[in-house]
């Protein structure tokens, strides 16, 4: 892995837009190796399409982003990066095992068979490795889709509403599973607990421009009296607007 | 109430535009049908043929793919709401006719051209509604049927509309072979069965919906696939030569369906093989061989291309994962071995046929030539275009979950079809003149191969999808 300080994502200058609507505006921002962000704004902030720019399925109108020094879609950041989008579907007509196999396969993992059967044990989805993805719940669907995003032991991750539609217990069996992950992690969500419990640092987005960036710790020393952290977070949105 | 009922399930299934188009056509075609009445000789022969072909070829497909023109969020809101039923089912029918059934108007309007006088024109424009509300009506009704009984009824309704070409007067598509008493009655028969059950269907569609999606499948595959051991390229050519996956929207015939299945190449191959045995006795070994022989060999190529068109270009990026497959390679090169490895797994459908074909040319049926080559080169190297296309258009909608529309129907889903016609023109240009076959195929093939050596064109492509809203 590269060394903690230097920069893993970076990105300068990025703007983005589809048709007349801008997604991004002029967006830099830089993530040291071995760091975990938070990635917070309001619907429609940007964050999704910040992620999708990073892991290389858009490309920027104006400005460049770089992984490890690399271009996003070039396949030496393609084995680097594991990318999880807000719901998520694996390929519905293939079965649980299938998915894991096939992308396994695809992203040239060395063990194919070990990576599939560790992900089985680990989400608790041996039960379910012949169903069929289009039959599975919402929850079975998450987890697999997790599972798939990590299955290569990516070096940088980034997560879009990682837990939606988990149990508790399965939330909690993530949460271990990411923090024990030796990667680099940008992790979008809308929950402030998620945030707290799985990183340490935050950009905040609005309106495609980023409005705040520091530690977690910055943003409760920011709380006025028995104001709770959303609250916070809440204020610096709205004010940005 | 029904009238804004009508209107607010139209517009939410429908774009604007793409209504206004569909109205100005049907406007057009009653008018230009109109002037032309009586002015084509009467129908019979090639007409009567592609008449029959065509309605099997609908009727059938609505059977096997039928679906519900319905969204998420009816599910959610629409059927909750304490509406009338009768108003409901209505709407839900119009809907459907609008977005399905339709078609039959656009593709067998001529026929009023040839009707002769104004009484049989009259007739004639009632049938085609009839039909085309048949069709609407079966795609609904698959909705209750288990995937054996639709592939039965089917079975059952060719075999019954095909004997209209041997004179039977008594089949839905008699009309269309000069039966017009004895067949209009019949076709409004079948309607009358089929229709009021459909529009039961639709009163109750919280039910059928949810029995769509608890359709009588397993929900676990018995043979599953391994990729362990294989590499990035063997893995996409494993995964896609051992199914064909039939996913997306199957509307070009006059149905809809939003679903994701697999079926076994080697099963299709063994089925698709025992038909092209059955059209090979039927146009060559039969004692109709002479009267079916042309007609059929003309008409088949037209129907697979269809077929093949659709299950390409429609269905190749409906069910893809752009988070997962475009994130693990370059999007380029998967995209390139995935339309080949689709390519190459649709000639289970068409080879047995081009096979068949090469069988009756020795025959002494020389048109069966032209059909090879089409079935083999033209129509594979046509749909790696016509999938292209339809991506670069960005109408191609991703099947997130199954049995819904995934979104509104706009005018370029519909413009998405124009390179299907253009292939059927180009089909029967080769069907004409052999050397028009070998230079349309010529052409066609490398065309596909110098697209597909492409990269930046795929990674557009890959772009373009995400920005459509593909995940």
């Amino acid at each position: 892995m590269a060394s903690s300080g230097q920069a893993c994502i970076e990105a300068k200058f990025v703007t983005k837009s589809y048709g007349k609507t801008v997604a991004l505006d002029d967006v830099s921002f830089s993530i040291p190796c071995g760091e975990r962000y938070a990635l917070l704004g309001p619907n429609g902030a940007g964050k999704s399409t910040t992620l999708k720019l990073l892991v290389g399925l858009l490309k920027p109108d104006t400005g460049t982003i770089r992984i490890q020094g690399y271009e996003p879609f070039s396949s030496e950041a393609k084995s680097i990066l594991g990318y999880l989008p807000e719901d998520a579907t694996p390929y519905r007509t293939l079965s649980v095992r299938e998915n894991l196999e096939y992308i396994a396969a695809l992203r040239g993992v060395k063990d194919v068979r070990e990576a599939t059967e560790r992900f089985l044990d680990d989400l608790s989805l041996r039960e379910y490795e012949r169903a069929k993805v289009g039959k599975l719940s919402r929850g079975n669907m998450q987890k697999l889709a997790i599972a798939l995003a990590l299955i290569h032991r990516p070096r940088i991750v980034l997560l879009d509403e990682p837990l939606n539609y988990l149990d508790i217990p399965t939330q909690e069996r993530v949460f271990k599973m990411l923090k024990s992950l030796d990667s680099t992690q940008i992790v979008s969500t809308h929950i402030m607990s998620i945030a707290t419990r799985l990183t340490e640092k935050v950009i905040m987005i609005s309106r495609g421009k980023i409005v705040w960036n520091g530690t977690i710790d910055m943003l409760k020393g920011l709380e006025q009296g028995e104001e709770p952290i959303e609250s916070v977070v809440a204020r610096l949105m709205t004010n940005a607007g | 109430m029904l009238a804004k009922l009508v209107k607010f399930v139209l517009l939410t299934r429908f774009s604007k535009p793409l209504l206004g188009l569909v109205t100005f056509f049907l406007v057009y075609d009653v008018v230009i049908r109109g002037v032309a009445t009586g002015s084509s000789p009467e129908f019979s022969g090639g007409f009567s043929y592609y008449a029959v072909g065509a309605s099997i070829f609908f009727m059938a497909v609505s059977l096997l793919f039928g679906g519900l023109f319905i969204l998420k969020s009816d599910r959610d809101y629409l059927l909750t709401l304490p509406l009338k039923r009768r108003e409901l089912s209505l709407s839900l029918f119009t809907a459907q006719f609008v977005g399905s059934g339709i078609t039959i108007l656009f593709l067998f309007g001529f026929y009023l051209a040839g009707a002769g006088t104004l009484q049989t024109t009259i007739v004639l424009g009632a049938d085609l509604a009839i039909l085309a509300a048949v069709v609407t009506a079966l795609g609904v009704v698959s909705n209750i049927l288990s995937t054996r009984v639709r592939a039965g009824v089917a079975a059952i309704l060719g075999v019954w509309c095909l004997s209209s070409i041997l004179g039977n007067p008594f089949t839905p598509v008699s009309p269309f072979t000069g039966d017009l008493l004895y067949g209009s009655i019949t076709l409004f028969g079948f309607a009358a069965v089929t229709v009021p059950v459909a529009l039961r269907e639709l009163a109750y569609l919280e039910l059928g919906s949810m029995r769509s999606l608890l359709r009588a499948t397993s929900s676990e595959y018995k043979k599953t696939m391994s990729f362990a051991g294989k590499s990035p390229v063997r893995a996409i050519y494993s995964y896609h030569l051992s199914f064909l996956e039939l996913v997306g929207r199957v509307n070009l015939a006059g149905s809809t369906s939003y679903r994701a299945a697999r079926v076994r190449t080697s099963t299709v191959l063994i089925i698709s093989s025992a038909l092209a045995a059955i059209y090979l006795l039927l146009t060559g070994l039969s004692p109709f061989a002479d009267l079916l022989s042309r007609p059929v060999v003309i008409v088949l190529p037209i129907l697979m291309g269809i077929i093949t068109l659709v299950l390409m270009s429609q269905g190749t990026f409906s069910n893809e994962r752009g988070w997962l497959a475009f994130t693990a390679m370059d999007p380029a090169v998967y995209l390139r071995h995935l339309l080949l490895s689709r390519a190459v797994s649709t000639l289970a459908i068409t080879g047995p046929f081009a096979v068949a074909n090469i069988v009756l040319a020795f025959r002494g049926v020389p048109v069966a030539v032209n059909s090879s080559i089409v079935l083999l080169v033209t129509v594979s190297s046509a749909s790696i275009l016509a999938t292209y296309l339809v991506a670069r258009l960005g109408a191609v909608q991703q099947v997130k979950e199954e049995g819904m529309m995934p979104g509104q129907f706009d005018l370029k889903q519909l413009l998405a079809i124009i390179p299907t016609y253009i292939v059927i023109i180009l089909i029967v240009v080769s069907e004409i003149s052999l050397r028009a076959s070998i230079v349309i195929a010529g052409v066609l093939g490398i065309l596909s191969l110098l697209m597909m050596l492409s990269k930046s064109v795929w990674r557009g492509i890959a772009y373009r999808l995400t920005e459509r809203g593909f995940v």
